[in-house]
């Protein structure tokens, strides 16, 4: 595993956000990740962000609360945070650590994530739309 | 001359994520006894061979296994390019015997140690911890879990020291590898009290070391304040 320096990549897809990160993360560019993030959502019209790990082969306790500290804050900012492509040795040694990502969606890859934020959409706008025949 | 790493990387990396094919790459200088970042030219011939001995592992498919084999060795020099057996896509390894010239039966296990300093050296320990477990013949699951635990001491260092060393080693009967955190910091005060359920810390999930100890078969910690702090965490194959 190498040692990610650079800034990741954030790649906006119509309303969505995609951080695809890969390798160990040095603690500067978490910290720009994080910013980067929150800048992009504070625009506007940022609906859903996932956060692709697939390319993660540790992920430490330090590396899981920088990770479920990004998705909190987007979810905060009312944004649904989606974290996708946990690696199945990755999950399970999550589990037998006993950490968890409280709060936050995960999916199998990134295509399930950008599903699942479709649907949540869609039943927003359901619920939204019921909400608004009630009153009528 | 520019460094024939960086060509090599590239051409893994058709195949393979960057930071996967960087790995992929380093390991094998590691385990070539080569340093990291600089192979010579005339070393490109051996580094291609053992390469391609790792590479079913990675490249799972026989057919890019084989495109990805050859493309490594349009890099050689035309005298080393003969020298090498022809990149015939080959059945996975578990199934046949390789017919390379030689072959790493009995592969030696590697240990070593990484002094801690940086973030960087922290994702050398757990490298170095997890190619070590892969020789012992870990599972990938145990691979990850033993690297994963590496990860957390090492970071622990790094964290609340600053300056450590990680040292990783292969025990015989029962065969096991052996992590051990070692530093010179201002120790932990109370052990009992980092290792308890409900303890949380500043930087962590307060999971740090309580999830090692259960990643691993078993974990001690010897702490003196002022005199430094040393942990051995070891894991045997089952």
């Amino acid at each position: 595993m190498t040692m990610q320096t650079a800034r990741i990549p954030i790649i906006g897809l119509y309303a969505n956000l995609i951080v695809p990160i890969q390798g160990a993360i040095a603690d500067d560019v978490m910290a720009q990740l994080q910013d980067d993030v929150t800048q992009r959502i504070e625009r506007g019209d940022v609906e859903g962000l996932v956060i692709d790990v697939s390319g993660i082969q540790i992920l430490d306790s330090y590396l899981t609360r920088n990770l479920r500290d990004l998705a909190v804050t987007a979810r905060l900012m009312g944004v649904t945070a989606v974290v996708s492509g946990l690696r199945p040795a990755v999950a399970v040694t999550l589990i037998e650590m006993g950490l968890e990502i409280p709060g936050v969606y995960t999916t199998l890859n990134l295509e399930r994530a950008l599903e699942l934020l479709q649907e949540t959409r869609a039943e927003e706008a359901r619920a939204l739309g019921e909400g608004e025949s009630d009153r009528a | 001359m520019p460094d024939a790493t960086d060509a090599v990387i590239e051409v893994v990396a058709q195949y393979l994520p960057i930071g996967i094919a960087r790995a992929v790459v380093k390991s094998t200088l590691r385990r070539m006894g080569l340093p990291p970042e600089r192979l010579e030219h005339d070393e490109l011939a051996g580094f291609v061979s053992t390469l391609e001995q790792s590479l079913p592992m990675y490249i799972v498919d026989p057919e890019r296994r084989g495109e990805c084999v050859g493309k490594l060795r349009e890099l050689l020099p035309h005298a080393q390019r003969s020298a090498l057996p022809s990149p015939r896509p080959r059945a996975p390894a578990r199934e046949k015997p390789r017919p390379s010239p030689a072959p790493p039966a009995a592969e030696p296990p590697a240990g070593g140690t990484v002094r801690v300093r940086t973030a960087a050296d922290v994702v050398d320990a757990c490298d170095l911890a997890r190619e070590t477990a892969r020789r012992l013949g870990f599972s990938l699951l145990d691979q990850t879990k033993i690297a994963t635990a590496t990860s957390e001491l090492a970071r622990n260092i790094l964290l609340y020291v600053g300056d450590g060393e990680v040292r990783v080693a292969t025990l015989e009967s029962p065969r096991a590898i052996q992590i051990s955190a070692v530093d010179s910091g201002a120790g932990i005060p109370d052990v009992g009290l980092v290792m308890n359920a409900s303890y949380r810390s500043r930087t962590g999930m307060g999971m740090g070391l309580k999830g090692a100890r259960r990643l691993m078969s078993d974990l001690e910690i010897q702490s003196r304040v002022g005199a430094g702090t040393t942990i051995v965490a070891t894991k045997v194959l089952p």
